[in-house]
């Protein structure tokens, strides 16, 4: 990513140019920068890269998780499997990965719009911005199951902390958990509650890099409040719009915990079943089949990709 | 999930169960000739898990020549799948009933013929169904040691105000506390939309009406039937006349009857311990209320057996272990479960416990699915029995069409099946 890169040809500019064989350390040899990686990629590639490959030979074969690797080779039929619409796997794995997407969808802009806010009102002067900071931060720090089973008591229908606040109102309250929209609702709240800490520290980041000479400027111009952020603030901010929109893609495309804990998937029919809860299920409860789990996580592994890809391409060109 | 309504059993009040009187001597199966040590491997995490450790540690003291070190895993199917990828299975481990078809099939297990041959007992000596389940192509492969059905709690006091002082057993004494509830104002589902809950009531009543769920040869899916549509619209039309909530989130069924919040609960036998803990005096427990033609409950079953390949003293250590701990299931009983031997059920130490002999009168009415791979997923599987019937509980869905629907998945997966297990 970019702010990652950005930093390195700094060390590189400082010696004079044309110099650089003499300035060469002693021992410096044409391999050492990637010696300097090697402890890194050793573990990359232990770690990410072989199960990445693993997995997707394990995808070509007709693998169940007691089989392991010994299973016969099967070509693309796991594939197939999935693509062929009268095959009876591709109708659930189609069904979980739209849900997927709806929960992007729904969920990217809401998280990037309120942390947006959220990052302006706590780079404002006000009294505890301090203590505010801190408190919009602490829920990502709990865990999945903490969250999840927190906001799964407050949605219940009888003696839910929500249901008795909505119904102290004199309102009727919808049927969270166990109807739609609702349901999706109720895991998009959860999510919003749980994560929202990190965008904003994210984005208030990158505010307070801004300089204020730009902010004076304008408002000698006469630009209001809403017109600086519009237009100092936004397009500033934009290399770490990139990097925080991007990442909440995958995030939100790595929906998983909240809906297996908060509606167990339902209701009452995989509704809200996202495509990775989907694919952990086929491979590791029942029917144990890995190697159609195996090809379900490269199909959606490609999505992401393009997904990515795009992302960057769509905020490179902005920039230019 | 992992469901948060699987066996969590907190010993409470465990009555003195001292081994004299118990069926703990006799054994015909001799101990190895030299000693052993074996692994013994269980699902059990919670207090069951200590209970199981108790038990354990018994055996070790009393039998020198058999040392087994007890492990609690908790990602049970998991571990075990990678334990036989590794080569690295214990030798003695538990298998709920309905996953013995598939370890069976896929080499996890051994027969325990022998052993059988050598305890001389039979089906009469358990349940018949208890011991079916433990077949894999009509050869046994693993010994229950306990049965845990579904179960109807009920709250003593809110249903004893309303007159009620019998657990219902029957539809006409089952709808009529439903209606007590409801006029008393207590509201809280008897059962929530959840395997753990709602299926296992379904289930029971599909049994009650003379459900199966596949045909003889098991080509064919058949809870579509008659005793299918009926368990269904039963449970739909309770909530249709205003008796019971369309959609109880999974586990409320526990947290209100817990607090008092309702005055009936469908579930599984092993929340008895902590309902006792959170209601006393006013607990009751009885077998699920038989609606239809039969008695017939949803049930599941812990059995014992042994890896593939085991051979002399480790063998017949293991079987020593498995006959000795099949016969003492008292403490283990306590927590919640019914031992799945006739004699420690006849044993008069067993009535003593609470609450647990109520629930088993009703264990000859206890039905597992049928003994191939994967049947377990016929009730809970994706596409199958539970999530139909959630959405005829919730929407207006044609009963007779979301089974058919259903079955002719598990058509197709009991075909496939098929040629793959070769069954």
């Amino acid at each position: 990513m970019t702010a990652m890169t950005a930093p390195t040809p700094a060390p590189a500019a400082r010696g004079k140019p044309g110099k650089t064989e003499g300035r060469r350390r002693i021992g410096e040899k044409w391999y050492t920068p990637y010696l300097f990686i090697l402890p890194h990629l050793s573990i990359f590639l232990l770690m990410i890269g072989w199960p990445f490959f693993y997995g997707i030979y394990i995808s070509l074969l007709d693998a169940t998780s007691v089989t392991g690797a010994s299973a016969p080779f099967v070509g693309l039929e796991n594939y197939q499997a999935l693509f062929d619409p009268a095959s009876r796997h591709s109708g659930r794995f189609w069904q979980t990965f739209w849900n997927t997407v709806i929960f992007v969808i729904l969920s990217v802009p809401t998280l990037i719009a309120i942390s947006l806010a959220l990052a302006a009102l706590l780079n404002s002067k006000f009294r505890a911005r301090n203590v505010f900071r801190a408190v919009y931060f602490a829920p990502w720090t709990l865990g999945v199951s903490v969250i999840g089973l927190l906001w799964f008591w407050m949605f219940q229908p009888t003696g839910g902390l929500i249901v008795d606040i909505i119904g102290g109102l004199g309102l009727e309250s919808p049927r969270w958990i166990s109807t739609q929209p609702w349901a999706w609702l109720a895991i998009l709240i959860a999510t919003v509650w749980w994560t929202i800490g990190f965008n904003t520290i994210i984005l208030l980041a990158g505010m307070q890099g801004i300089a204020l000479d730009l902010y004076e400027a304008a408002s000698i111009d006469g630009a209001n409040k809403w017109q600086q952020f519009r237009h100092i603030t936004i397009p500033s901010l934009k290399p770490i719009l990139l990097l925080v929109v991007t990442l909440q893609i995958i995030a939100s495309f790595n929906l998983f915990g909240q809906p297996q804990i908060i509606t167990d998937g339902g209701p009452p029919t995989a509704q809200t079943t996202p495509v990775l809860l989907h694919l952990y299920v086929t491979g590791f409860r029942s029917p144990f089949d890995i190697g159609l789990a195996a090809a379900m996580a490269v199909v959606v592994a490609l999505v992401m990709v393009v997904v990515s890809v795009v992302n960057f391409k769509f905020f490179s060109t902005e920039r230019a | 999930m992992p469901p948060s309504g699987s066996p969590d059993m907190s010993p409470s009040g465990s009555p003195d169960m001292s081994p004299s009187g118990s069926p703990g001597e006799g054994s015909v199966i001799e101990p190895p000739a030299t000693a052993v040590s074996l692994d013994y491997w269980t699902p059990f995490t919670g207090a069951d898990g200590d209970t199981m450790e108790t038990l354990v540690e018994r055996f070790n003291s009393e039998t020198p020549n058999v040392q087994m070190a007890l492990q609690r895993l908790d990602e049970w199917d998991t571990q075990l799948n990678n334990a036989q990828a590794a080569g690295e299975l214990p030798e003695v481990m538990i298998l709920r009933i309905d996953t013995v078809p598939f370890r069976a099939a896929t080499e996890m297990v051994q027969p325990v013929t022998d052993l059988i041959e050598q305890l001389g007992v039979g089906p009469e000596d358990f349940t018949e169904a208890v011991w079916n389940g433990t077949m894999w192509k009509d050869v046994q492969y693993s010994v229950p040691i306990d049965i845990h059905p579904a179960t109807l709690y009920w709250n003593r006091k809110i249903l004893g105000e309303a007159g009620i002082t019998e657990a219902p057993s029957d539809r006409e004494s089952f709808e009529a506390a439903l209606q007590a509830c409801q006029d008393a104002g207590i509201t809280g589902p008897v059962w929530s939309n959840h395997f753990f809950s709602a299926s296992l009531f379904w289930a029971s009543l599909f049994y009650q009406g003379g459900g199966e769920w596949t045909n003889e040869d098991f080509t064919e899916a058949t809870f579509n039937s008659q005793a299918g549509v009926d368990a269904t619209e039963y449970m739909v039309g309770l909530v249709e006349q205003g008796l019971h909530p369309a959609d109880a989130a999974a586990d409320t069924e526990v947290s209100s009857f817990e607090s008092g919040q309702s005055c009936m609960a469908i579930t599984g036998i092993w929340q008895t311990n902590r309902f006792q803990a959170a209601l006393g005096e006013d607990f009751g427990a009885a077998p699920i209320p038989q609606i239809f033609d039969q008695p017939g409950s949803w049930a599941g079953s812990h059995t014992l057996a042994v890896r593939n390949g085991l051979e002399g003293n480790e063998l017949q250590g293991a079987y020593y272990f498995i006959d000795w701990l099949s016969r003492n299931t008292l403490e283990w009983a306590a927590g919640g479960q019914i031992p799945a031997r006739v004699d420690v059920r006849e044993d008069p130490a067993f009535q003593e416990i609470p609450d647990v002999p109520d629930i088993a009168e009703g264990v000859e009415g206890a039905q597992y699915p049928p003994p191939i791979p994967g049947s377990g997923d016929l009730l809970g599987g994706p596409g199958g029995v539970t999530e139909k019937l959630l959405e005829a509980l919730t929407g207006d869905v044609d009963v007779q069409a979301a089974l058919d629907d259903a079955a002719a998945t598990y058509t197709q997966i009991l075909n496939e099946s098929k040629e793959q297990y070769d069954f």
